[in-house]
């Protein structure tokens, strides 16, 4: 009898410091499917890789911003780098084996991106000097590093610290990156620091816009055009206020050293001033310049001289009620011959946090043009599309949160055809999708899911990242 | 486990045993520190896993190793439970609802009772810090002569007559547990059953007539040596018999544990400064990246 106690009380012992173990170094489930189980709705992608990235936050539906993620694939599709809210840079093969995981120790993640050559992977942070680091793709050890503050500055007591918050390559391996600092004042109002960087292939920062001062507009994208000559950015300020860099577009010279031309969006009512948040982007030829506004508006911009070529309106704010509603201008892309454009959730246009009666007829929705402004085709998601991610003739998307239906059942990763549209495959998640990538030859896709808590208290979802690969057929 | 040489020191051959008191209490003032001062578990189970390793060195005995794991998984449980019930701070993650707050009642007057997984980290992290030095304290008590303990303690100019508390106390524990067992074991014989009902009234009148026969069982004890040690004239000048050479190995090995806690101590401010936004010093990331992970 002793003895069986004694052997329990070991056994309870034993378990107890292994799970404590599991926990705390992050020996989380790591799942590898084989190709033959799918996984998938149609199974024209099939899991490689489903691992857990750690423990975070658990948000809710009320809360606007959400957990986030940082996903993509090498030029050569061969590699997957992965930037999670814990703190890690991690780089699997697209094989779904872990090639090295990096804490990034202090910062807050806020931008990834491979270099044009796939050699190198260059992670933006915030933190007290918002630095910029290139780490090798072999084994992970830092190349170069290259800081923000000097130009941004930065107030350790207030917490307002510079980071690159977008980062871009152009054909040459020329690095373009975003930084930005943004203070709160004690008196309500906001102020915006920034600052576009280039860099050449081993970190030496060749140029800056401006030169010698700072913007001070809320700047967090910019895109490149692949030949390096042009640059473009869009403005997205919340308060109305005057700026020096007032303008909602902006198309610099591959230098940075000259605007080549600006323009201002006419206001829309009931808006108060214009917002680009994640525009523009640029085709590589850099012949257009696309973008849209959280109006809902969505423009196609000449970049020679920045004529407006036509604009449209893919969710326009509707009055139902006594109550203006609108679902926001996310993302747009221009692919091929095509613009992309997302919607996302719909806000009580009053105040966000308030009920709406209805769902926007276009919110959570991609719309597709050709270039002469014709639209092509529009899928409507169940969810908020949280990113997406375009090769050739595919976009992949992240559908996250409803906020007025909190219907969990829309999570997932899609793959849609473009420009028909056509839902290729769809991978659900259980927490809503908040990352996703897909590599240049479509052959693989990959998504971040996070966790939810739902109303009633339940937490689904993981924070998790998927790989999938097409299937051979 | 009411076994008294289970509990009392034991002579050995092993390193820890060998090794002088003095190492042995410094060693375990710094280990104490440094679970204080570090916050990551994943140092915190290093250490505790350290703790651990010494009893292995220490050949502790299988009875020993027994009251070590119930004391210890007793303490982890406990403090995840008490943690994962009323852990308030945010974020905080319900991972299961024991009541729900729609339960007539109580439901309204509780809240709701809900298990948090931010409570459990919390615990188990906790319970790692009381289970280190636990688990510290009694190897020191295992492996050490406690004549020599309290020579080391008067050597440090700590005063005679707390000095000879701490060791009689120490002295007493495995006194105690013995008493325990015997007043069961005489319970038993006399057809008494603790658990034959479950009752909170039952368990508390068991616990009254279990404790009370301890209790006084130990004050006759403590009477006892009280006039014992008063013959043999305690609290005069008594001619101490001399400690044995602390080597300077040990010396030096004390030495530099201290400094490498004072050196934990410096960083712990250093990023705690950096924390409140009080003092940043851009060179040291490196450091700082490795204190958020390890510290």
């Amino acid at each position: 009898m002793q003895k069986i106690i004694m052997t329990g009380i070991t056994l309870l012992f034993i378990c107890t410091l292994g799970l404590l173990a599991a926990h705390i170094f992050g020996m989380n489930n790591h799942v590898s499917f084989s190709n033959k189980q799918s996984g998938t709705q149609t199974g024209a992608y099939g899991k490689v890789m489903e691992t857990v990235l750690g423990q975070i936050e658990v948000y809710n539906y009320q809360r606007m911003g959400f957990n986030k993620g940082f996903i993509c694939f090498s030029p050569d599709s061969r590699f997957l780098a992965v930037g999670s809210e814990t703190g890690e840079v991690l780089l699997y093969t697209t094989k779904g084996s872990l090639v090295w995981r990096k804490n990034m120790g202090l910062g807050k993640l806020t931008a990834l991106e491979f270099s044009s050559d796939g050699q190198s992977v260059l992670v933006g942070e915030t933190s007290q000097q918002g630095w910029l680091f290139s780490l090798r793709v072999k084994d992970g050890s830092e190349q170069w590093r290259q800081a923000s503050v000097r130009e941004l500055g930065v107030n350790i007591k207030e917490k307002t610290y510079p980071g690159i918050v977008a980062i871009r390559t152009d054909a040459a391996g020329m690095i373009y990156a975003v930084a930005q600092r943004y203070i709160k004042h004690a008196d309500g109002h906001n102020e915006y620091v920034g600052r576009i960087y280039k860099f050449t292939t081993d970190g030496k920062r060749v140029e800056s816009f401006p030169g010698d001062h700072n913007l001070d507009s809320w700047v967090s994208w910019i895109s490149v055009a692949a030949a390096g000559d042009k640059a473009a950015f869009a403005t997205a300020n919340f308060d109305v206020a005057k700026y020096k860099y007032d303008q909602n577009i902006y198309c610099l010279d591959g230098n940075l050293n000259t605007v080549l031309w600006s323009n201002y969006i006419d206001v829309v009512s009931p808006y108060q001033n214009v917002t680009m948040r994640t525009s523009t982007d640029i085709t590589p030829d850099g012949r257009y310049i696309t973008g849209v506004a959280s109006d809902g508006r969505c423009f196609l911009f000449d970049s020679e001289q920045g004529q407006e070529v036509w604009r449209r309106s893919i969710s326009q704010p509707q009055k139902i009620g006594g109550v203006y509603i609108n679902a926001t201008g996310n993302y747009s892309q221009l692919l091929g011959e095509y613009a992309v454009f997302t919607t996302g959730n719909t806000y009580n246009r009053a105040n966000w946090q308030l009920p709406t009666p209805v769902e926007h007829p276009n919110s959570n929705s991609l719309f597709v043009f050709d270039l002469q402004g014709k639209l092509m085709n529009n899928y409507k998601f169940g969810g908020m599309i949280e990113q997406i991610a375009a090769s050739n003739k595919l976009a992949a998307l992240a559908i996250g949160r409803n906020v007025r239906s909190k219907d969990p059942s829309v999570h997932g990763l899609y793959i849609v055809t473009i420009p028909e549209t056509q839902l290729v495959d769809y991978a659900a998640t259980s927490g809503p999708c908040v990352a996703v990538a897909i590599s240049a030859d479509g052959q693989y896709a990959a998504g971040i899911e996070a966790p939810l808590q739902l109303d009633d208290g339940q937490v689904i979802g993981e924070y998790k990242l998927t790989l999938l690969a097409k299937t051979q057929r | 486990m009411y076994d008294r040489h289970v509990w009392e020191a034991t002579p050995g051959k092993t390193l820890l045993h060998k090794t002088d008191v003095r190492t042995k209490m410094v060693l375990l003032i710094l280990l104490a520190a440094m679970v204080l001062i570090v916050d990551s578990p994943r140092s915190l189970f290093l250490l505790f896993c350290l703790a651990l390793g010494l009893h292995v060195v220490a050949r502790s005995s299988p009875g020993r190793w027994r009251i070590l794991m119930v004391f210890i998984l007793f303490g982890i449980w406990g403090s995840m439970t008490s943690q994962a019930l009323f852990y308030t701070r945010e974020p905080r993650t319900i991972i299961a609802c024991l009541l729900a707050p729609t339960t007539p009642g109580i439901g309204a007057l509780t809240g709701g009772v809900y298990i948090y997984r931010e409570g459990l980290e919390y615990g188990a992290v906790q319970a790692l810090r009381s289970g280190t030095m636990l688990t510290l304290g009694l190897l020191i008590n295992w492996t050490s002569d406690p004549r020599q303990l309290l020579r080391s303690l008067l050597s440090w100019k700590l005063p005679y007559e707390l000095g000879f508390m701490l060791i009689t106390g120490l002295r007493f524990l495995p006194v105690i547990f013995q008493e325990t067992g015997v007043v069961l074991t005489a319970q038993r014989l006399r057809g008494f059953n603790p658990f034959r009902a479950l009752s909170p009234q039952h368990l508390i009148q068991t616990a009254f007539q279990t404790l009370f026969p301890i209790l006084a069982r130990t004050l006759r004890r403590a009477a006892t040596l009280a006039s014992s040690v008063e013959s043999r004239g305690f609290g005069r000048e008594t001619p101490q018999v001399a400690l044995p050479v602390w080597s300077h190995q040990e010396r030096f090995f004390c030495h530099t544990m201290l400094l490498a806690v004072c050196g934990l101590v410096l960083l712990k401010i250093m990023d705690a400064l950096q924390f409140n936004g009080l003092y940043y010093v851009p060179s040291c990331r490196g450091l700082y990246d490795l204190m958020k992970v390890w510290l």
